[in-house]
């Protein structure tokens, strides 16, 4: 799905948090929102996943406008914020099941891979333990495990590098993203770590005081950097100097 | 004790900090934004300051009568002083318990002894500048409204004033200790509905001479009526037997620290959501219908859910055997549950998996507020009989909870549109997946057709029960159960409206003042109006009022309020559908806590 954002602005009050954003991505790409804490990188995702609505401007999904209550655009996404949306009195698999089912993603043969999915991601014995019984990282887990099992054209994904996941989580999630993206997926995902945002995403989306300052491939990038080894550490930085 | 703030130091570090800021125009922008946030989170504490202390004032006036002389107006006062204290409370637990400073002090190495001395001087000094004047000044009003006024009687007022409030702290801090919420709940529900209620003016013609009746008791056993029954009786007597409740005054007053040290020990701030201990969820045998009747649903009779800690080969199964994809039984399947689950789609059965927070219980409910409803129908028919004066109370009672639990009045779906705490934001619960505004909508009005219908039986009847007793004796015997008929439908009618309203109460149409949100209020404003008006005119249109045949335009009147409140309905879903409206009910923590 191809996501267009047409001179979107949002205000909070008085202050600006997005300012007149232009952005075209293309499907089957990872991209990582970096910028400050309040750089809007947050805001931009809760435009994207219809959580708030842009003060002026548009987002289109494939050409065509988003509107958060069409029901044939709003499957076709899933948000992760970093508290992920679950039922806490309900098991695992209910909290699996539940999205499954309202992204009618629930056909035969799906029980094999989501059994794999808890497999992988050490959650088959905490199958029928509610959810508010999890540590933070397991709960994030199955936020997680909802969300490749449904397998929507677009993953919207807050902070998942710091969500409590322990490493195996983590790389299994990366390379399920991989695959993914492989089949035409998008991936757009924001991180404070910049040495796993610089091996982890296809386009860097830089957001400064709720500007986009850059949108390049990482190879672009590193091309046009001094420090060729701190690209992305040495953008922000630059931009921080340069800030008015 | 130590205080968790140091003044000079924080003055100091605002100046620096200042200092800083003006160096780089980004970062004064930041620092100037964060001072008008903390400016208006000062204007809207002024706004809350001003309802505390204003309404009740109002309500007050409404309720009382001065001619009565002192103590039925001191001992509304002291119901007041009651509520404050049963805030102030509530107010702590707050604070001590789920308040973003709960979670921030529990992060230090404090001892919860200082965690729970700091709130408790600090929440003394806030809600004490808050309430205290309101009380004392509401006292000294009533002494001179009294025609009492001298320099004792003033003193006495200031006294009673304080004494009111401490003794209402000291009562609310007590129902806690002893473990009475549910009560404290219930009595700070009755003090709501008695403010709003007074505004109208026959429950205040009702009220008052209630009120009149019972002070002489109630002002004896209610501790903060103490001061004032002292304060009135010295004031018109002189001084007297009832200057022996100085006793229990004091006594209580001084039982305040007793009180606070048994509730610092019980209000212990609890775990954060994740990571419960397991042995909070205790798992529930299955009842036996329960587990044939999920069987039967999914013609999978050997597909019986894993315990929770089920082994790997068992949950495997479990897993492979798509019994977790099914409808969630609900455990309570009774009459109404049955017939609301025969009319929903299987989208729908899922959608209610969503938005309810907990199976429906309608059927049970519905049976329980049967034998309420009877039991206080007979208890005012036999006070009636023993000629007590106040029988008609009972009756008052009884269409409480009718209104509350067999009316569909809710919608049963609140969780969809409750916020859901998400790391730094709280967003609408709704948000997280794909349902729409009219889904919801739907939903509402399904449910809400069938409550009607089975709410009907029980309405009628109890509608004919007070027509039969207070009903015009020229009116026929059907007018009672058209009388409940009208009920009936007026809540049924008033669903689409309230739907709406629901959803917006996700929105951020009334936290923020936008363009879109102001077309929400002006449409919703003349909606609410013009539905309750024309809700009004179908009443006397069915002729229950003076008697007669109801009139050929009830059925046209009935249809145009339903009309009404259908079209706010959509009016409303045109701007969800258009994106009008953030799905961001609290403020984001980042904007909470940004205070310059």
């Amino acid at each position: 799905m191809r996501i267009e954002l047409r001179g979107v602005l949002k205000n909070y009050g008085s202050m600006r948090a997005l300012d007149h954003v232009k952005l075209e991505i293309a499907p089957g790409q990872i991209v990582a929102l970096l910028g400050a804490n309040g750089a809007g990188k947050s805001t931009l995702l809760r435009l994207l996943a219809g959580i708030i609505a842009p003060s002026r401007g548009d987002i289109y999904f494939d050409d065509e406008p988003f509107r958060r209550d069409r029901l044939d655009q709003r499957p076709r996404f899933m948000f992760l914020p970093d508290f992920p949306f679950l039922f806490p009195e309900k098991t695992v698999l209910r909290n699996v099941s539940i999205p499954l089912r309202l992204y009618q993603a629930d056909d035969h043969g799906m029980e094999e891979h989501v059994l794999a999915l808890l497999r992988e991601f050490d959650l088959l014995p905490l199958a029928q333990m509610p959810v508010a019984a999890l540590s933070r990282g397991q709960a994030y887990k199955t936020g997680l495990v909802a969300l490749l099992a449904v397998d929507p054209e677009v993953w919207l994904l807050d902070e998942p590098f710091a969500s409590g996941m322990d490493p195996h989580g983590i790389n299994a999630f990366k390379t399920h993203a991989r695959a993914a993206v492989a089949r035409g997926r998008t991936v757009i995902y924001s991180t404070q770590i910049l040495e796993v945002a610089e091996r982890f995403c296809d386009r860097a989306c830089v957001i400064q005081q709720g500007e986009v300052r850059a949108f390049e491939t990482i190879e672009k990038l590193r091309d046009q950097a001094a420090d060729k080894a701190n690209v992305l550490q040495g953008l922000l930085d630059s931009l921080r100097e340069a800030a008015p | 004790m130590k205080t968790l703030h140091s003044p000079d130091f924080e003055a100091g570090l605002a100046t620096r900090v200042r200092e800083v800021c003006r160096k780089r125009r980004a970062d004064l922008r930041e620092h100037q934004r964060g001072k008008s946030l903390a400016r208006r989170e000062l204007v809207n504490k002024g706004g809350s300051l001003v309802l505390v202390t204003v309404l009740p004032a109002v309500s007050m006036l409404l309720l009382v009568n001065f001619t009565d002389g002192l103590r039925v107006p001191l001992f509304v006062l002291a119901m007041f002083g009651w509520w404050f204290g049963s805030g102030f409370v509530n107010l702590l637990r707050q604070r001590l318990i789920t308040s973003s400073d709960a979670l921030a002090l529990r992060n230090l190495p404090i001892l919860d002894s200082q965690v729970f001395a700091f709130q408790w001087q600090r929440l003394t000094w806030s809600q004490g500048a808050a309430t205290l004047p309101s009380l004392v000044l509401g006292a000294v009003v009533v002494v001179w409204a009294g025609g009492r006024m001298s320099g004792p009687a003033l003193a006495g007022a200031v006294l009673a004033g304080a004494l009111a409030w401490w003794l209402g702290r000291a009562v609310g801090v007590w129902v806690v200790c002893l473990g009475w919420q549910r009560f404290a709940q219930w009595f700070d529900l009755a003090v709501v509905g008695l403010v709003l209620g007074s505004f109208m003016p026959w429950i205040g013609r009702f009220l008052h001479p209630l009120l009149v009746l019972l002070e002489p008791f109630l002002s004896l056993v209610v501790p903060t009526a103490w001061p004032g029954r002292m304060l009135a009786d010295t004031a018109q007597h002189g001084p007297g037997v009832t200057l022996l409740l100085l006793l229990p005054t004091a006594a209580l007053g001084w039982s305040i620290h007793a009180a606070r040290q048994r509730l610092a020990l019980n209000l212990q701030p609890a775990e954060p959501l994740f990571s419960l201990p397991i042995e909070a969820f205790t798992e529930k045998p299955i009842a036996q219908d329960e587990e044939l009747d999920e069987a039967a649903f999914l013609n999978q009779p050997d597909a019986k859910p894993p315990k929770m800690r089920a082994g790997p080969t068992e949950l495997e199964d479990y897993v492979r055997s798509r019994t977790w994809l099914a409808p969630e039984s609900w455990s309570s399947r009774g009459w109404i549950e049955r017939r609301v689950d025969r009319r929903l789609t299987p989208r729908e059965r899922l959608l209610t998996e969503v938005m309810m927070p907990f199976p429906p219980t309608w059927s049970a409910t519905w049976l329980i507020t049967a034998k309420a409803v009877l039991l206080l129908c007979l208890g005012g028919l036999l006070l009636e009989a023993c000629r007590f004066p106040w029988f008609g109370v009972a009756y008052l009672m009884a269409s409480g909870p009718l209104l509350l639990f067999v009316v569909p009045l809710g919608s049963s779906l609140g969780r969809a549109c409750g916020s859901y705490w998400a790391g730094g934001a709280t967003f609408t619960f709704h948000t997280g997946f794909p349902i729409a505004y009219q889904e919801f909508t739907q939903l509402a009005w399904k449910i809400a057709m069938v409550r009607a219908v089975a709410a009907l039986p029980l309405v009628m009847t109890f509608a004919t029960f007070l027509f039969l007793k207070y009903g015009s004796p020229r009116a026929a015997w059907w007018h009672g159960p058209l009388t409940g008929l009208w009920a009936t439908w007026f809540f049924l009618a008033a669903r689409p409206l309230l739907s709406a309203t629901r959803w917006s109460s996700g929105t951020s149409d009334s936290q923020r003042v936008s363009f879109w949100g102001c077309v929400a209020w002006l449409a919703a404003i003349p909606a609410f109006i013009l539905f309750v008006m024309l809700g009004v005119l179908t009443w006397l249109a069915t002729g229950i009022a003076d008697a007669e045949m109801p009139h050929w335009f009830t059925l046209p009147l009935a249809l145009a309020a339903m009309g009404i409140s259908f079209a706010f309905q959509w009016f409303f879903g045109r701007l969800v559908a258009r994106n009008r409206f953030d799905y961001t009910p609290g403020r984001s923590q980042s904007f909470r806590f940004t205070d310059g």
